[in-house]
């Protein structure tokens, strides 16, 4: 019986079903989508570091006590080769270079940079030993000399290259010419397998001189013969006892296994990301979910009633709900995996046009469906099972009550059970701060949430709404507070923006019909108006451009025809849609803001009073700050404020009263049932207040660059490099000597970083660290010395900032050991205190330090200081004599430098939000559901007053008007919430990452403004059916 | 049809009103050629049985449908010929509505719900001839309250001050007191019947309560989409014998 009524109930409503499934289906796609292509990317450099190191036996290399070893290896002699081949038994011995940073320049004088993979530089194997190699003759021959070089043939088809001229190619021993004389694959006999990474080759000789630098090989690997008597673990054991202890022998298998983690990390953190996306757009997937469920079941209460009147037990309609969550989340589970495999496709084709993604087939491992299965029906059922239990306590007599309603229920105060419970839940999050730990946090700080909601209720009851948000907020409070590790105070600010979250959402009911009732107004009239014009005309001019596409497109398949030509035609018929979308939005915004059923000459008047009026008001406001700040000379502006508010409240009584029930029936229409408008604005609450907390926070880092650099950075030059990514965004030091033989340059500064630089012997651990010229950079950085001893710069000198020196009681002129990844100690002698750690990071050693270290480090940044005499642009002249030699770099004065990473934050907030956007567009389909239901829930109330004469036009703007109020209403709140968290992000995150705070208000403006005409968007569907409602059926039905 | 007398004297009225739902075996006469007018100033009564088409008639007339044939008048103007928007505007401005239940919106008080359709109108209120009819209606001090805090028979009443405020040409009531018990249902046809009287309003009201009848000036009775009989100043007694006739 109750499974045919759940078969009924979906056959009936056809619509309000596959409404319900969207918003799960839109989750498990992106989560499905996430998984395919992570897989893909598994396999795909699973293969590949098998490609790498399947060839190789034995590999030797220096032995790396700590770090990242394509970093900070040290270089193998010459000797070790010989001592290879002294061995018995050993054959195939191949020295082999491999450095990031030789990049090719073409024909037309591009550099063919690898994004985001790098450039490397390698060594072409000998004859004798080509059969181990990776590497595989395409077209030409292997170089051989000092002036040619191969090139890998994906690099080859990218770039204008032709076999047999003479190229550029910018080597970390600086730029050269040599002559292209053959192409090759990598790791594959017919295939390239570099997964966008480019690749140089030279001999063996000329690569240890420009790729090296003469300092030696990077591995070398060997074969046993076959023929000898020993076996190959016997020779293997002949050559580790021969090696000296700081160089190790490993098997080939080492090698692969050792490639693949590191594939895997790289993939496993890249995963990571995507799935915090695919989280976050679930959880706004359940607040969907949940709020259709509750209003569902508020519609079908009579129903519900009935059935438990005819003898249904209450369990039994919980069954019947949670049968119907059931059913919605198979069918999302099944359509939303469907989708999520194209949408990983899409995902992996985009990734591969920027060369970086999986190649063959498609992956669908069974850990997919299992998510699939787990994010569809669970996220569904957890949220359906609130409502649906709810459900159970509808009394048979709902049904013989017009106007009964689904109530909340409220425990019987228990002190103290109440008491204790929120005790315990406090002792929790106490022992979680004291452990520290971000998954202590994590955990433990979810139980007392639990805990904290559940013991406050009984307690208190008639407070306990405001038992979670108190909760939420004194955590952010402590997140401010307490002193603990970065990470774990992160997850702390994590944790209490969830609790508020959910605490905002049991508050926010109260705030709907206020905010409604201030906001449903003017302003959003306003609003809506404005925003609707600028949206209209975008629309339109996309409209006018979208056709001439057509035409444009249509005109060259009659000339040309071709493939392509069809491409065109049907994409630019594509874009007409879209296009006319966006007018219609713009246009309904427009007729929205109509609402007050002002004519045309009452809204300019209106909107000139409002502005007047608005005038008034900041000039009582600024009159008011300048009484506190006793500011006397400007009080006046407070009766001037008042004056002119006094005239705009005068003038108004002339504006016509009438007409403003459609707004204020859209408005108490939001506030009549505040909890279906907080619950219907939550999920964009959430949404937006993740846009916003990643507005601020990346505004606050652009702010904090832009103060480090202003402060900072008092060098005339700023040199940095377009090639790799993080540690492998390194060029040769041969600019910097090249640089300072140059007319005019008084001095140049090289900055070279490691992640794991050295040990402190002290406390044994892995530090990271820069390097510079110590004497040269008092002119060109200041990190804002708290000490200094100029004459105690020297080679084993060091810069330390002053947490490090207050934690272990340094001062100038105390010494300590530190240990590199080489196994080599030396003593440094602290010669200055800083502050800023922004340039040097905690510590700073003497660059000659490190060229002894790292003989293979390149540079991060240069700096250079110009004589004075010479002007800007001819000092970039001058500059550029060099630097035209290395097309990647970037020669930039300090404010282009500044703009540049300006420009990459934005890029990349861009992305953030691109992401976040599938979030807000579930958001928006949940505002949109929720009014299709509302309006459904009050189909005889709106025939009633089309009956008694509203038109169809006045029911269009009524309803839009709504979508506007509760999208806003969401903006409001979710803004405020982000700004919130954002700000306790910024504070939390130590100031050698983001030290200022900026406030993006523009930004989050806009935010508003386009969460109101997104409201509008999402309300024409529903509003349309409102409008075509037949008076009769509408008012016969009940 | 001319005749500026018909106009002064009928606010409405039908010619040949035809409505047919489905075709062929399923065909079903509503409105079988109604011939009807309904004086200014008097409150009619429509009564039949269930399918007579008493319903329809009003609906048709009030513009909330549309004819299959024949024409429906509202004063002088011909419903067939108005657009929906014009039809829209018609009711708000030129008739009002009483229903049997579900009269006010209840987002809107009292008061709000009587001025919805001056409202909507975007013109103000008449005040002198709205205090009148809320002092008459009896319930000056309920006007802020919403829908849901007044008894059936209050909302009833502040339905039909809603229907009187915008002085239509006519007001059509559909079992006004069908929801109501007997006490409330005869304080709203007595102020039904004052509004006629003393205000000269022009009331239609479709009923199939014998007592409810006898409040009108005049009863039509409807059989099988045809006007079958009528009587005036009629009383209960007659309009149930009329009933029992009909039903035999």
């Amino acid at each position: 019986m109750i499974f045919k009524l759940i078969r009924r109930n979906i056959i009936g409503k056809p619509f309000r079903f596959l409404l319900t499934c969207s918003a799960v289906t839109l989750g498990v796609m992106f989560t499905v989508g996430v998984f395919v292509l992570t897989d893909g990317l598994r396999a795909t450099f699973g293969s590949l570091a098998e490609d790498i190191g399947g060839n190789t036996e034995y590999l030797v290399r220096s032995r790396v006590a700590f770090g990242e070893r394509d970093l900070v290896g040290a270089p193998l002699g010459e000797e070790v080769v010989d001592l290879l081949n002294q061995v018995d038994g050993v054959v195939g011995v191949q020295p082999q270079i491999i450095k990031f940073g030789s990049i090719p320049v073409d024909a037309d004088n591009n550099p063919q940079t690898a994004t985001p993979a790098p450039n490397f530089g390698i060594n072409w194997p000998s004859e004798s030993t080509q059969a181990l190699s990776q590497l595989y003759l395409q077209q030409g021959r292997p170089p051989q000399g000092t002036n040619e070089f191969a090139l890998d043939a994906d690099a080859f088809a990218a770039g204008n290259f032709v076999l047999g001229d003479t190229y550029s190619v910018i080597n970390p021993a600086g730029p050269g010419e040599f002559m292209l004389v053959g192409t090759f694959f990598f790791a594959s006999p017919n295939d390239n397998a570099l997964v966008g990474a480019k690749l140089v080759a030279f001999d063996t000789a000329t690569a240890l001189v420009v790729v090296n630098r003469g300092t030696g090989y990077d591995t070398i690997s060997f074969e046993t013969s076959p023929t000898s008597t020993a076996s190959s673990e016997n020779i293997a054991a002949t050559v580790e006892a021969v090696l000296p202890a700081e160089i190790e022998l490993i098997t080939g298998e080492t090698l692969v296994a050792e490639q693949s983690a590191e594939f895997n990390d790289f993939i496993g953190d890249f995963q990571t990301f995507l799935l915090v996306f695919a989280f976050v757009i679930l959880a706004v997937s359940a607040f969907v979910i949940f709020n259709v469920f509750t209003i569902l079941i508020g519609q079908r209460i009579r129903e519900l009633g009935l059935l438990r009147a005819i003898g249904a037990s209450g369990s039994q309609v919980t069954a019947a709900l949670l049968g119907e969550a059931l059913l919605v989340g198979v069918f999302a589970t099944v359509v939303g995996t469907g989708f999520g495999v194209v949408f990983g496709w899409g995902l992996s084709w985009l990734l591969n046009q920027l060369n970086f993604g999986p190649s063959g087939t498609l992956v669908v491992s069974s850990t997919t469906y299992i998510w699939a299965v787990a994010v569809g029906i669970g996220v569904t059922l957890a949220s359906a099972i609130f409502p649906a239990l709810r459900a159970r306590r509808i009394s048979p007599m709902a049904a013989l009550r017009e106007d009964a309603r689904l109530s909340a229920h409220i425990p019987r105060a228990r002190v103290s059970l109440g008491g204790a419970l929120v005790l315990v839940s406090w002792i929790f999050v106490f022992v979680a701060l004291l452990r520290g730990g971000w998954q202590n946090i994590i955990l433990f700080g979810v139980v007392a949430a639990v805990g904290n909601a559940i013991g406050f209720r009984r307690l208190v009851p008639s407070l306990g709404r405001y038992g979670t948000l108190g909760f939420g907020l004194i955590l952010l409070i402590c997140a401010l507070l307490v002193n603990l590790d970065t990470t774990d105070v992160l997850a702390l600010v994590g944790l209490s923006a969830i609790t508020i979250f959910l605490g905002v959402n049991s508050v926010s009911p109260l705030l709907a019909r206020p905010f409604s009732n201030f906001f449903g107004r003017w302003p959003l009239g306003i609003l809506l108006g404005l925003s609707g014009v600028v949206i209209t005309v975008a629309g339109g001019v996309a409209v006018l451009g979208a056709l001439f596409l057509v035409v444009w497109s249509v005109i060259s398949l009659i000339t040309t025809f071709s493939g392509t030509a069809i491409v065109q035609v049907i994409g630019s018929l594509a874009l007409i849609p879209l296009a006319l979308l966006i007018l219609l939005v713009g246009v309904r915004g427009v007729d929205a803001a109509f609402i007050m059923g002002w004519k045309f000459r009452w809204v300019v008047a209106g909107t000139a009073l409002f502005l007047i009026g608005a005038v008034g008001v900041v000039l009582v406001l600024s009159g008011v700050v300048a009484i506190i700040t006793t500011d006397w000379g400007s009080v006046l502006l407070v009766p001037i404020g008042l004056a002119i508010l006094g005239i705009t409240a005068w003038i108004r009584r002339w504006l016509p009263k009438t007409l403003k029930s459609n707004a204020r029936m859209a408005r108490e229409n939001a506030g009549r049932n505040p909890k279906r408008t907080a619950s219907a604005a939550a999920a964009l609450m959430i949404g937006l207040a993740l846009v916003s907390t990643a507005s601020v926070v990346a505004a606050s880092f652009k702010a904090t660059i832009a103060d480090v650099l202003r402060q900072s950075v008092t060098s005339d030059w700023f040199i940095s490099t377009n090639a790799g990514d993080g540690p492998t965004a390194t060029f040769s030091p041969v600019l910097a000597s090249d640089l300072r033989l140059l007319d005019g340059v008084e001095t140049v500064v090289s900055y070279r970083f490691a992640d794991e630089a050295y040990r402190t012997v002290f406390d044994d651990a892995v530090r990271d660290s820069s390097a510079t010229n110590m004497v040269a950079a008092l002119d060109h950085i200041d990190p804002d010395f708290v000490a200094l001893d100029e004459s105690m710069i020297s080679r084993n000198s060091v810069w330390i900032h002053q947490d490090m020196a207050r934690d272990n009681n340094f001062a100038l002129g105390s010494t300590f050991d530190i240990e590199f990844p080489d196994a080599s100690v030396e003593q440094v002698t602290v010669a200055g205190l800083y502050r800023d750690s922004s340039i040097y990071g905690n510590r700073v050693i003497s660059i000659e330090m490190w060229v002894d270290k790292f003989p293979n480090g390149q540079d991060q940044f240069i700096s250079v200081n110009m004589v004075d005499s010479l002007a800007q642009e001819d000092a970039r002249v001058v500059l550029q004599t060099v630097t035209n030699g290395y097309p990647t770099l970037n020669l930039e004065t300090q404010s282009e430098f500044q703009a540049r990473q300006s420009n990459q934050i934005d890029q990349f907030l861009i992305v953030i939000n691109v992401l976040l956007g599938v979030a807000i567009a579930i958001a928006l389909l949940g505002i949109a559901i929720t009014l299709a239901l509302s309006i459904f829930e009050r189909t005889r109330e709106l025939g009633l007053v089309r009956a008694v004469g509203m038109t169809t036009q006045q029911m269009l703007r009524m309803v839009l008007f709504e979508g506007a109020i509760i999208a806003v209403f969401g903006g409001v709140l979710g803004i405020l919430l982000g700004t919130t968290f954002g700000v306790a992000t910024v504070t939390v995150v130590p100031d050698a990452f983001i030290g200022a705070l900026d406030i993006p208000v523009n930004s989050l403006l806009n935010y508003l403004v386009a969460a109101a005409i997104a409201g509008i968007a999402a309300a024409i569907v529903p509003a349309r059916r409102a409008a075509r409602l037949n008076v009769l059926d509408a008012i016969a039905q009940g | 049809m001319n005749n500026q007398s018909d106009a002064v004297a009928t606010a409405a009225h039908a010619v040949a009103a035809t409505k047919v739902y489905g075709t062929g075996d399923t065909e079903v006469r509503a409105l079988d050629g109604i011939d009807a007018s309904f004086a200014r100033s008097k409150f009619t009564a429509i009564m039949g049985p269930s399918g007579s088409g008493k319903s329809t008639l009003m609906h048709c007339l009030a513009g909330l449908d549309t004819l299959s044939g024949g024409q429906v008048f509202i004063g002088d103007t011909d419903l067939s010929t108005l657009t929906e928007r014009q039809l829209t505007l018609l009711r708000r401005d030129k008739v009002g509505f009483v229903f049997q239940a579900f009269n006010l919106v209840p987002t809107l008080t009292a008061l709000e719900n009587i001025t919805l359709p001056t409202d909507l109108a975007g013109v103000a209120p008449d005040q002198a001839w709205l205090d009148e009819v809320i002092t008459t209606v009896g319930m000056a001090d309920r006007m802020t309250h919403l829908p849901s805090e007044l008894s059936g028979g209050q909302q009833q009443r502040v339905a039909v001050s809603r229907a009187l405020a915008s002085r239509p040409e006519i007001i059509f009531a559909d079992e006004p007191t069908g929801n109501l018990d007997s006490t409330s249902g005869n304080e709203i046809l007595e102020f039904m019947r004052a509004a006629v009287d003393k205000h000269k309003q022009t009331i239609v009201m479709v009923t199939h309560d014998p007592v409810a009848a006898s409040f009108a000036d005049r009863v039509i009775f409807l059989a099988d989409g045809k006007v079958v009989d009528e009587l005036f100043d009629p009383t209960a007694e007659q309009v149930l014998d009329e009933m029992k006739k009909l039903h035999s």
